[in-house]
């Protein structure tokens, strides 16, 4: 299928003759009708009983911190749209952070949260990117909530959204991809005390599944780079490149199979999970490789469609499953060999965009059916 | 909202409505479908008319058009692939008509697409929007995107396997 046929396609779809009269008019009597019924009372939905029915997910894969051993927990739903809210607007998002004393969540009034390795932190995010919601990026401190801006307009799209950010294993740091409207994908690293950036001068990170996965040891990060013959083949996968913060290319290999492009996952002690393919039908294909050589160590598939989200401990992982899935979406930690040790069913009520998993450790006991 | 800003937004509606109405027709396809689309949308602006004016309201309006068509979270769950209750033809290639065929093939195959994986062909092809402003409109990640474009060509080829071959055709004639 070419490119081509699809935008003539839709030139011609478009086509179809000018809208009919008097929408304006139409629509100025249709907003007064809507303003004299007024909102349907009682629309919000209970944060808690809204999470015991369950989550649907989205994002965050494989870019995660990973989570240390004891037991896991979504430390935070993101991008949760409001059904109270008629305004299509992000801006109107909300999101849910766990309280780790109470073992509850709490509603923040943000679009993307996204918690720091030690969860005193957050990342978040906030607007549309409009004059009346301009997009802000910020670090909130979780016991005071107040947040320190990011500087904005001092480079074209930074700091974008609080979901192209990655905190480091160390908490020191977040990396950013940097989508300017032009030019070259790169890499922005901002200082979390400081909030001091620097521009790595990294290629252009453009291609592929070019998510940011930081290595263990906090002094650096992966990438799995990819390319696409055409616009409807799969991706293939490349080499995973190994950048220093000066943005220096220091170590790369081959990965042995063309399909496991996605994002590169790194365990808490360095063991590293290759995955993919992405955006396939058809099971989802992980191999633990060997850091240093890419040697492929174990191998196995997930009956698919789904996505690696990241390690738990240093024997299992986590997966989301999509749409398509006997099942439908759930969220699944696997063994080595695939098995499914546990699965979390997302329930209906929040719809969050992204999930952030971290440690249960020192959860009160009442939040046990939360962890996995 | 009191005279002057109804005589505004009425204005900004007779400047903005063709080219809003052109993203409905090809975000539906169906002409009566597109005036419903649009027709929903505009009363949200104007009920929220005195926040957005001082912005970018016709990207405001661009912007629900796609959410209100896809509801992307919710749909993406609940709302099946659109049926529809003809069988699509099998396009012809190889003779004069073919290219005519071969868009007839797509427009069925597109009616046919689920709404979600159509907006994203939409702003991709119709609008050649990045996949950063994509996941920004529709409210998802960028790698959702790119995803969800790979789907949706994916299930235009299995409904129209013609445009493969049209596609290898091409590549072999360059």
């Amino acid at each position: 299928m070419t490119d081509r046929l699809l935008r003539e396609t839709f030139e011609q779809l478009a086509d179809d003759g000018p809208p009919p009269p008097g929408l304006a008019r139409a629509a100025l009597a249709g907003a007064r009708r809507r303003r004299r019924a007024g909102f349907a009372a009682g629309v919000g939905v209970a944060v808690c009983a809204a999470l015991g029915a369950g989550v649907a997910v989205n994002g965050g894969g494989g870019n995660q911190v990973a989570s240390g051993p004891g037991g896991s927990v979504v430390a935070a739903y993101s991008g949760i749209r409001d059904p109270a809210v008629e305004d299509p607007s992000p801006a109107f998002d909300y999101s849910l952070l766990l309280d780790r004393e109470t073992g509850e969540y709490e509603r923040v009034p943000y679009r993307s949260v996204m918690p720091s390795p030690d969860g005193d932190q957050v990342l978040v995010g906030e607007g549309d990117n409009s004059v009346v919601h301009p997009t802000r990026v910020g670090i909130m401190d979780r016991d005071s909530k107040t947040v320190r801006w990011m500087p904005t307009g001092e480079r074209d799209g930074f700091p974008g959204n609080a979901g192209d950010g990655v905190w480091s294993p160390d908490g020191k740091r977040i990396a950013f991809r940097l989508v300017p409207k032009t030019g070259a994908v790169t890499v922005v690293v901002v200082d979390v005390a400081t909030l001091r950036t620097d521009v790595l001068p990294v290629p252009d990170f453009r291609q592929g599944d070019i998510r940011l996965a930081w290595t263990p040891d906090s002094a650096g990060f992966a990438i799995t780079t990819a390319t696409l013959a055409d616009e409807s083949a799969p991706y293939e996968a490349g080499e995973v490149q190994f950048y220093d913060l000066a943005g220096r290319l220091w170590r790369s290999f081959d990965v042995s199979d063309p399909k496991l492009c996605a994002a590169p996952a790194f365990s808490a002690d360095g063991r590293l999970a290759l995955s993919g393919p992405l955006g396939q039908p058809g099971d989802l294909s992980i191999a633990v490789a060997d850091p240093a050589t890419g040697a492929v160590r174990d191998r196995f598939d997930v009956t698919g469609p789904a996505e690696l989200v990241g390690w738990i401990g240093e024997d299992r992982l986590l997966v989301r499953t999509f749409e398509g899935r006997p099942g439908g979406v759930v969220i699944e930690t696997v063994d080595l060999a695939g098995r499914v040790i546990k699965s979390l069913t997302p329930p209906d009520g929040v719809f969050a965009q992204q999930i952030y998993v971290g440690s249960a450790a020192g959860l009160p006991d009442s939040a046990a059916d939360l962890t996995f | 909202m009191d005279a002057d800003l109804e005589a505004e937004f009425s204005d900004f509606v007779a400047a903005r409505s063709h080219a809003l109405f052109r993203t409905a027709l090809a975000l539906t396809g169906h002409r009566q479908q597109a005036e419903d689309l649009l027709q929903t949308v505009l009363i949200k602006g104007a009920r929220h008319w005195p926040r957005i004016r001082s912005g970018a309201p016709e990207a405001y309006l661009r912007t629900a058009l796609y959410r209100q068509r896809t509801s992307w979270w919710r749909s993406l769950r609940r709302r099946p692939e659109v049926a529809t209750d003809t069988v699509p033809e099998t396009a012809v290639t190889g003779d004069a008509t073919a290219d005519v065929d071969l868009h007839l093939a797509l427009r069925q195959a597109l009616a046919r697409l689920a709404p979600k994986h159509r907006a994203v062909l939409v702003l991709r092809y119709f609008e050649d929007r990045p996949d950063a402003e994509i996941a920004e409109i529709l409210g998802c990640a960028e790698s959702t995107v790119r995803s969800q474009a790979v789907r949706a060509l994916a299930r235009l080829r299995q409904l129209a396997p013609e445009l493969t071959l049209d596609a290898t055709k091409e590549d072999a004639s360059r």
